[in-house]
C-alpha cells in the first residue's frame, strides 16, 4: 500500500495502548493513497517519513542513530519509474527516496511546508514567488542512473533543472514529441511565466493562487534529471533501476517489479546528518496476508499494515510488549456516487434522497471495525478546511440509530416525489478490487441492503465490476452508480480538491455541476485571498450549500484509519509527541527512519542487505 | 426382473419393503456401511439446503446491531483506537463468541454464522450437484457418440477433449468465472464444463468396452440398427458408470468453488463457505469461529459425498479404475 | 506399431495447435488489459483513458486481433514466448526462475503423499472392508475434504503461536542453498499439499490393488507357499503400481492447481503464484507462456504414455 498518514505515539504497553493518552486532533491527510483493493495485498509503502527535520525521539528514548537498513515490503505494479507520468503512488515510495522535491511537508496539520530543493522563498504577491535553490545539490554519483551513459554523474543541480521540470510537465509532451499524460500538468499550468537567474526562480502565476506553495511539495512533483528523463522518453513503464537518477537521501541500485527494490545512502546529500539508514531494501511482495503476518512476526520485516485491522490488532494482541502500532488515515475518501448526468439522478431529489440515507455510521461499523470518521465535501483528514463532526452530526444523513429516522422520512418523501418504484431498478458499482478483499466482501450486499431497506423497496441490486472498465466511463459521463473512491488526497490544502471536483468545467468534475455563484465564485476567492480565516469562511460557506443540494451526486461518506504495526527497534521520527502527525509521508520517506539497534528485537530480525552500487 | 439394476446385488425381495428405494438402501448400507452413513448424511445436508431457512434460526444476511449509550460526537483518533464503536450510536455485533444467541458466535458485519453456515449448504449442492449434472450430460452425450459412432467426430472431439484437460484445472476455472458476471449460474456452468473431458473420456471408454462384447456383436449380426443397439444395450450398461462418475466428482467441485470464493472470484451475492473462511483468516487467533465452522461444514459436506462415492463405486463395479 | 506412433504424433500437433489457440483465446475473453488493470485501485481521477491508450499503444494490444494471433503463432513456432508486461523480462526468464521453487513445493508435496498413501492403500487394500481400512480410508478422506487453504491457515497461526520454526518467507531459499531453512519454508504447505493428495493416489493404489490380488496369478503366487508380504510387494504392487504411475502424468496438472493457493499464502514465487497474477493482471504474454508449456508438457507426456501402452497392449493399437 502507499504512503499513509499516520499519528507517531509513544510506545505503550498494551493496556496503555488501550487507553492511549489523546494524542491531540487529526492532522492532515496528504498521502497519495493506491488502492486498498488490488492484488497487493497488505503491501506496505516505504515507511512513513517523520516531521520536521531532526527532532528528538518521540519516545523519549537515546534518539535516532545511524546506520541499518530496514526491511519493508513492496508493491508489484509499477506504471512508471516517473513521478510525473506515475498516477500511482507505490511508485512514490521508490522515487520519493531517491528523488527530491522543491518544498516538503514539515507540519501537514497546519499545512506547514519547508525547504528542500529550495532553500528559502519569498512570497512576492500571491501571484509571483522567488524561489532561492539550494547551493551546493548535486545528482548522484553512483548507482545505475548515475552509471547511464544517458545521465550526467555527479553534476550540480542547477535552476536551468528546475525550469525544465516545469516546463515539461506544462507542456505534457515527451522528448520526442509525442503528448503525454503528465498527472500534474493542470497544477504547472497556473505558472504563467518561469524567470531563473543562477540561483533564483521566479515564477509568475496567471492569477492569485493562495494554495499554490503547497502545492509544490505534492509527493509527485519530484524534480528529473532533463537529459535522463528525455532519454526514457516514453519507455518510462519498463521498470529498470537505471533510469533513476535524483538528488535525493539514498542511491537507488535495484528496482524490480514484483521481487525487490533496494537502494543504499547517497553520501553527497545535501543534509549530512541525513538519512540515518545506510540503505533501504522493500524485499518482499506480499499478496496474501499470511504470508505477511509471516514475514512480520518472524522478523524478517520491520513493519507490517493491512487495510483491514483484524489481523494488525490480533499481531499486537500476541506481541504488546514487542511492538507498537501507529494509526495511519486514509487519503481515499470513501462515497457513494451517483450519476446526476442521466436518469434517473438528474431530478436532483432523487440524489439527495440517496444522500439521506446513507447511513455513513454504520457503514464505518461494518467495513471497517469502527475505525473512521465521517467526512462531508471536505474530508475530516484536510483538519483545517473540514467542517466539523459536531457540525456533520447536525446534518441529515450524517447520523445513526434513532436520529436518523427523521432522515428516513424526509428522504423517502424526496423518493416518492422524484417517482419512487417507477424509477425502476437502480444498480450500482462496486470496484472488484474492493469487494475481493475479505474484510469489504459483503460490501455489495450491505449497500443495497442499505437502500433497499430504506425506500422499502428492492430497485437496488449491485455488481462488481474491474477498474479497467469503470475508468472510461467516468471520463464519458455514463458511469454507473459508485461505491468506495475515485480520488486521494495530495495536499492538506482543501481548496484546489474542492475546484477540481466541482469546479465548473473542471475535467474531475464528473456531475458537471455548474454554480459559478454559489461554487465557483467563493471557492476562487478563496484560493486568491491570502486572509486564512476569510479563506476558511467561505470554503466552509461551499461545503454547507453543498451539502444542501445533495452533494450534487457525490455523495461524500467517510474516511477510515487503519493500525500499522512495527517492530520497536523500527522508528520513524515524527514531530512532537502528543500532537497526531498526520501527513504526507512519502514527501519525507526514508529522511526520518532510523533503526535501533540496542533494542532486543534487533537482534533477533532477519537482516536485509542492500544492493550495493 | 427385467426393470432392475442389473449390476446391484439385492438380497431381500422388494416387496419386503413398503418405501419404494428402501430395499435398495437397505442392502446398499449392508455392504458398505460407510456409504450407508454417507447416505443418510447427504440426505440431511439436501434437507437442510431445502429448508435452511427454517433451520437457521435467522437471516444469513441480518445485520445483529446494538445500540451504544458510550456513543461520542468527536472522538479524538486515539479514543477511537482504543475503543472503535465510540464513533457510532448504533453498532454492530461483530465478532460475538460463540453464545445462546448466536450458536456459532458473529462475523465482522454482524451476521449470524451459524444462519450462513445453514445456507451456505444450498450453494454447495447446487455447485457440487449441477456442476456434475452439466459435465456428466455432456459427457454422455459428447462420449457416447464418440464411442459410438467413431470416425471424424471422434477424433476431432477427442483432440478437443484432449487440449481442455492438459489445462490444470484451476487455472481454467479462473479463466472460466471471470469472463463474465460472478454469478452461481455462472459458476455451475463454468465447474461443469472443467468436469467435461474426464467425464467423457470414462463414458467413451466403457462405450467401447461395451461395443465390444459378444452381446452387442450378436445384436448386430441379427440386424439391430444403431439406434436399437445403442439405446437396448449401451446405455443400460453404462448407466453404472454414469452414476459413478457422477457422484465421484460432487466433493472436487465444493472444493474448487470454496477455492474460487477463497482466491476472490467466487459467485457474488450467496454465502458461500469458502468466502467465510477468507473472510475469518485474518484474525483467527482472536476470532476463530467463522473460519474454523465453516472450513468444518466444507469437510463434512465433502467427506460425506466422498464416501458415498466411494460406496457407489465399490458396490456398481469394482473393474471401474482410477478415474 | 509404426502408424500408429505417426498416426498419434500427428494428431498430437493438432492438440498443441488447439491448445495454443485456446490460450490465446482464453485470456482475452477476459475482460479488462494490462493496461488499464495495472491501475486497479488507482486514482480515477488521475486516470485518464488517454493514459490507457498510451498504455496499450506501449504493450501492442491496439493491434488488431488476427494481427496478434498471428504474432503469438509466428512467435510460437521459433519457441518465443514474449516478454511479460509487466517485468518486461522474458516468459522464459521468469519461467526458468519459478520453475525450480514448483518444483522443489512438488517433489515435496508427492515425497508426502506417497509416503503416507502407499502404506494407507496397501494396509486398506489387504485388509478390505475391516476395521484398519475404514479407519485408514476415513482418515486419508478426511485428509482431502478439507480445503488446502483451511487447513493451512490454521496450521500457520500454530506454528506463529508457538514459533516452532523459521519460515523464511523473505528469503526464498533453495534447497541447495539453504537446506534447513528450505525445508522449514516448505513444510506447512508441503505436508498440507501432500496430505490433500494421498487421498487420491491411495484410493487408486487400493482399487488396483484389490482388482490385482483378485487375479489368478496372485492365487498360484500364494499356492505355491510364498509369504504374504512377497505375494503384496513382488508380484501384486509392481502391477498394481503402473497406473498410479500414470496418473502421476495427470497429476502435474492438478498439482499446479493446488499449488497456486499454497504458494500465495506462503510467498513461494513458483509458477502458480505466477499463474494467477497474470491472469489478474491479464499479463497475456506471461500467462500464455506458463500455460503453453505447462500444457505441453502434459500433452506430450500423455502421448508418451499412450504410446508406451500401445507397445505394452496390443489391445490399445487396434482399437
Amino acid at each position: 500500500m502507499a504512503n499513509m498518514n499516520y499519528w507517531s505515539r509513544r510506545r505503550l504497553s498494551r493496556r496503555g495502548m488501550l487507553r492511549g493518552a489523546a494524542v491531540g486532533t487529526a492532522g492532515v491527510a496528504g498521502a497519495v493513497l493506491i488502492g486498498c483493493g488490488d492484488d497487493d495485498d497488505g503491501g506496505d509503502d516505504g515507511g512513513g517519513g517523520g516531521g520536521g527535520g531532526g527532532t528528538a525521539a518521540p519516545d523519549g528514548g537515546a534518539g535516532p542513530v545511524k546506520g541499518g537498513i530496514s526491511s519493508l515490503v513492496s508493491n508489484p505494479v509499477y506504471d512508471s519509474v516517473d513521478a510525473h507520468t506515475s498516477v500511482s503512488s507505490p511508485v512514490l515510495t521508490v522515487t520519493s527516496r531517491a528523488q527530491s522535491k522543491l518544498l516538503r511537508f514539515s507540519n501537514p496539520n497546519s499545512g506547514e511546508v519547508a525547504g528542500d530543493l529550495i532553500e528559502s522563498w519569498e512570497v512576492v504577491s500571491p501571484s509571483e514567488y522567488v524561489l532561492n535553490m539550494r547551493q551546493g545539490v548535486t545528482w548522484h554519483d553512483a548507482g545505475p542512473g548515475a552509471d547511464n551513459p544517458a545521465s550526467t554523474a555527479g553534476r550540480p543541480l542547477t535552476t536551468e533543472d528546475i525550469k525544465w521540470n516545469i516546463e515539461r510537465q506544462q507542456n505534457a509532451v515527451f522528448a520526442d514529441g509525442s503528448a503525454g499524460a503528465f498527472g500534474r500538468s493542470a497544477y504547472w499550468n497556473k505558472v504563467a511565466s518561469v524567470d531563473i537567474t543562477d540561483k533564483e526562480i521566479k515564477l509568475t502565476l496567471k492569477a492569485d493562487d493562495a494554495t499554490f506553495v503547497e502545492g509544490l511539495a505534492n509527493e509527485f512533483n519530484t524534480i528529473n534529471q532533463p537529459e535522463m528523463a528525455e532519454a526514457v522518453d516514453t519507455n518510462f513503464s519498463e521498470i529498470t533501476p537505471d533510469k533513476v537518477i535524483g538528488t535525493g537521501p539514498f542511491i537507488l541500485t535495484e528496482w524490480r517489479p514484483g521481487e525487490r527494490v533496494s537502494g543504499v545512502r547517497n553520501p553527497n546529500y545535501y543534509n549530512p546528518d541525513r538519512p540515518y539508514l545506510d540503505g533501504f531494501v522493500y524485499g518482499a511482495v506480499f499478496e496474501d496476508p499470511t504470508a505477511y503476518r509471516i514475514g512480520f512476526e518472524q522478523n524478517q520485516i520491520d513493519r507490517f499494515t493491512d487495510p483491514d485491522p483484524d489481523t494488525t490488532l490480533a499481531i499486537g494482541a500476541d506481541k504488546p510488549d514487542t511492538t507498537n502500532t501507529k494509526w495511519q488515515g486514509v487519503a481515499n475518501t470513501v462515497a457513494a456516487y451517483t450519476n446526476t448526468n442521466i436518469a434517473p439522478f438528474s431530478d436532483l431529489r432523487l440524489a439527495k434522497a440517496i444522500d439521506l440515507s446513507i447511513d455513513r455510521r454504520l457503514i464505518i461499523q461494518q467495513l471497517h471495525n469502527g475505525f473512521g470518521r465521517v467526512s462531508g465535501p471536505v474530508a475530516w483528514l484536510q483538519e483545517k478546511w473540514a467542517l466539523s463532526q459536531e457540525e456533520l452530526e447536525t446534518r441529515p444523513g450524517y447520523q445513526s440509530g434513532a436520529a436518523r429516522d427523521a432522515d428516513i422520512v424526509e428522504a423517502n418523501k424526496l423518493w416518492q416525489a422524484g417517482g419512487g418504484a417507477d424509477v425502476g431498478d437502480i444498480s450500482w458499482t462496486i470496484a472488484q478490487s474492493w469487494a475481493a478483499r475479505a474484510s469489504w466482501n459483503a460490501t455489495p450486499e450491505l449497500i443495497v441492503g442499505m437502500f433497499n431497506d430504506a425506500f422499502s423497496t428492492s430497485q437496488f441490486s449491485a455488481k462488481t465490476v474491474p477498474y479497467g472498465e469503470i475508468i472510461p466511463s467516468w471520463s464519458d459521463g455514463t458511469f454507473d452508480n459508485f461505491f468506495a473512491w475515485i480520488a486521494n488526497i495530495e495536499i492538506p490544502d482543501a481548496r484546489a480538491d474542492m475546484q477540481a471536483a466541482f469546479g465548473t468545467g473542471s475535467p474531475s468534475n464528473f456531475w458537471n455541476v455548474n454554480q459559478p455563484d454559489d461554487i465557483d465564485a467563493p471557492l476562487a476567492a478563496s484560493v486568491a485571498t491570502t486572509d486564512i480565516d476569510e479563506a476558511l469562511e467561505l470554503v466552509t460557506g461551499v461545503q454547507r450549500y453543498i451539502l444542501d443540494n445533495g452533494q450534487f451526486g457525490r455523495h461524500i461518506c467517510y474516511n477510515y484509519i487503519f493500525p500499522a504495526i512495527s517492530w520497536n527497534h523500527y522508528h520513524t521520527t515524527g514531530g512532537a509527541a502528543d500532537e497526531g502527525w498526520n501527513f504526507i509521508a512519502a514527501s519525507l520517506d526514508g529522511l526520518d527512519e532510523w533503526l535501533d539497534q540496542t533494542e532486543s528485537t534487533f537482534s533477533d530480525r532477519q537482516h536485509p542487505t542492500a544492493t550495493p552500487v | 426382473m427385467a426393470d432392475s439394476t442389473p449390476l446391484i446385488l439385492g438380497q431381500k425381495a422388494r416387496s419386503e419393503f413398503p418405501i419404494p428405494g428402501l430395499a435398495l438402501f437397505v442392502n446398499f448400507s449392508r455392504r458398505k456401511p460407510l456409504g450407508g452413513i454417507a447416505f443418510v448424511a447427504v440426505i440431511v445436508l439436501v434437507v437442510t439446503a431445502i429448508f435452511a431457512p427454517v433451520i437457521a434460526r435467522y437471516d444469513p444476511n441480518f445485520i445483529f446491531k446494538r445500540d451504544n449509550p458510550s456513543y461520542e460526537v468527536s472522538p479524538t483518533l486515539m479514543q477511537l483506537a482504543a475503543d472503535s464503536d465510540i464513533g457510532s450510536p448504533v453498532t454492530v455485533d461483530s465478532f460475538e463468541t460463540p453464545s445462546w444467541t448466536h450458536w456459532f458466535g458473529t462475523d465482522k458485519v454482524g451476521h449470524d454464522i451459524y444462519a450462513r453456515v445453514i445456507h451456505g449448504t444450498r450453494l454447495s449442492l447446487i455447485v457440487g450437484l449441477g456442476a456434475s449434472a452439466i459435465a456428466v450430460s455432456v459427457g454422455l452425450l459428447v462420449g457416447v457418440a464418440s464411442g459410438f459412432y467413431r470416425g471424424a467426430f471422434d477424433i476431432i472431439s477427442q483432440r478437443l477433449i484432449d487440449a481442455l484437460q492438459a489445462f490444470p484445472g484451476l487455472v481454467l476455472l479462473l479463466l472460466l468465472v471471470q469472463v463474465a458476471e460472478p454469478s452461481v449460474r455462472n459458476t455451475v456452468f463454468a465447474m461443469g464444463v472443467i468436469g467435461v473431458p474426464t467425464v467423457t473420456r470414462i463414458i467413451r471408454s466403457s462405450t467401447l468396452v461395451v461395443q465390444s462384447t459378444d452381446y452387442v456383436e450378436a445384436a448386430r449380426s441379427i440386424g439391430a440398427t444403431n439406434t436399437r443397439i445403442l439405446w437396448r444395450h449401451v446405455v443400460p450398461n453404462i448407466f453404472s458408470v454414469v452414476l459413478i462418475a457422477f457422484s465421484i466428482g460432487i466433493g472436487a467441485y465444493i472444493i474448487f468453488e470454496a477455492t474460487i470464493s477463497f482466491l476472490g472470484v467466487g459467485p457474488r451475492g450467496v454465502v458461500s463457505w469458502g468466502k467465510m473462511v477468507q473472510e475469518g483468516r485474518g484474525s483467527l487467533d482472536l476470532h476463530p469461529w467463522l473460519t474454523v465452522f465453516a472450513g468444518l461444514a466444507i469437510a463434512i459436506v465433502v467427506i460425506s459425498f466422498n464416501f458415498l462415492g466411494d460406496a457407489i463405486r465399490d458396490v456398481l463395479d469394482p473393474r471401474l479404475r482410477g478415474t | 506399431m509404426g502408424t500408429y506412433i505417426l498416426r498419434r504424433l500427428i494428431l498430437n500437433i493438432l492438440v498443441l495447435w488447439l491448445v495454443a489457440t485456446m490460450v490465446f483465446l482464453s485470456i482475452r475473453v477476459l475482460p479488462g488489459n494490462y493496461a488499464s488493470q495495472q491501475f486497479a485501485g488507482a486514482n480515477l481521477g488521475g486516470v485518464s483513458s488517454e493514459a490507457i491508450a498510451q498504455a496499450e499503444r506501449a504493450l501492442g494490444l491496439d493491434k488488431p486481433m488476427p494481427e496478434q494471433y498471428a504474432n503469438f503463432m509466428g512467435d510460437l513456432l521459433t519457441l518465443d514466448l514474449g516478454e511479460s508486461f509487466r517485468t518486461r523480462n522474458s516468459t522464459w526468464s521468469e519461467l526458468r526462475k519459478a520453475l525450480p521453487y514448483s518444483a522443489e513445493l512438488g517433489v515435496f508435496i508427492i515425497l508426502v503423499g506417497f509416503s503416507v498413501a502407499i502404506p494407507v492403500g496397501v494396509i486398506s487394500a489387504v485388509k478390505q472392508d475391516q476395521t484398519p481400512d475404514y479407519i485408514l480410508r476415513g482418515v486419508a478422506i478426511s485428509a482431502l475434504a478439507a480445503p488446502v487453504f483451511w487447513t493451512a491457515s490454521i496450521a500457520v497461526i500454530f506454528v506463529l503461536e508457538w514459533d516452532l520454526i523459521q519460515i523464511n518467507v523473505t528469503g526464498q531459499p533453495h534447497v541447495w542453498s539453504d537446506p534447513w531453512g528450505a525445508i522449514q519454508w516448505y513444510m506447512i504447505p508441503g505436508f498440507v499439499g501432500g496430505f490433500a493428495s494421498t487421498a487420491t493416489v491411495m484410493r487408486l493404489l487400493r482399487s488396483e490393488l484389490l482388482e490385482v490380488l483378485r487375479q489368478d496369478y496372485i492365487r498360484t503366487a500364494r499356492a505355491k507357499g510364498l509369504t504374504e508380504r512377497t505375494v503384496i510387494m513382488r508380484h501384486a504392487m509392481r502391477n498394481a503400481f503402473l497406473p498410479v504411475l500414470t496418473v502421476m502424468g495427470l497429476t502435474l496438472a492438478t498439482l499446479i492447481s493446488s499449488q497456486i493457493v499454497l504458494e500465495q499464502m506462503f510467498n513461494i514465487p513458483g509458477v502458480g503464484r505466477m499463474l494467477f497474477r497474470s491472469i489478474t493482471l491479464r499479463d497475456y504474454p506471461l500467462f500464455q507462456g506458463l500455460v503453453i508449456v505447462t500444457t505441453f508438457v502434459i500433452v506430450t507426456t500423455n502421448l508418451a504414455v499412450d504410446v508406451l501402452y500401445g507397445f505394452l497392449d496390443p489391445r490399445v493399437r487396434l482399437s
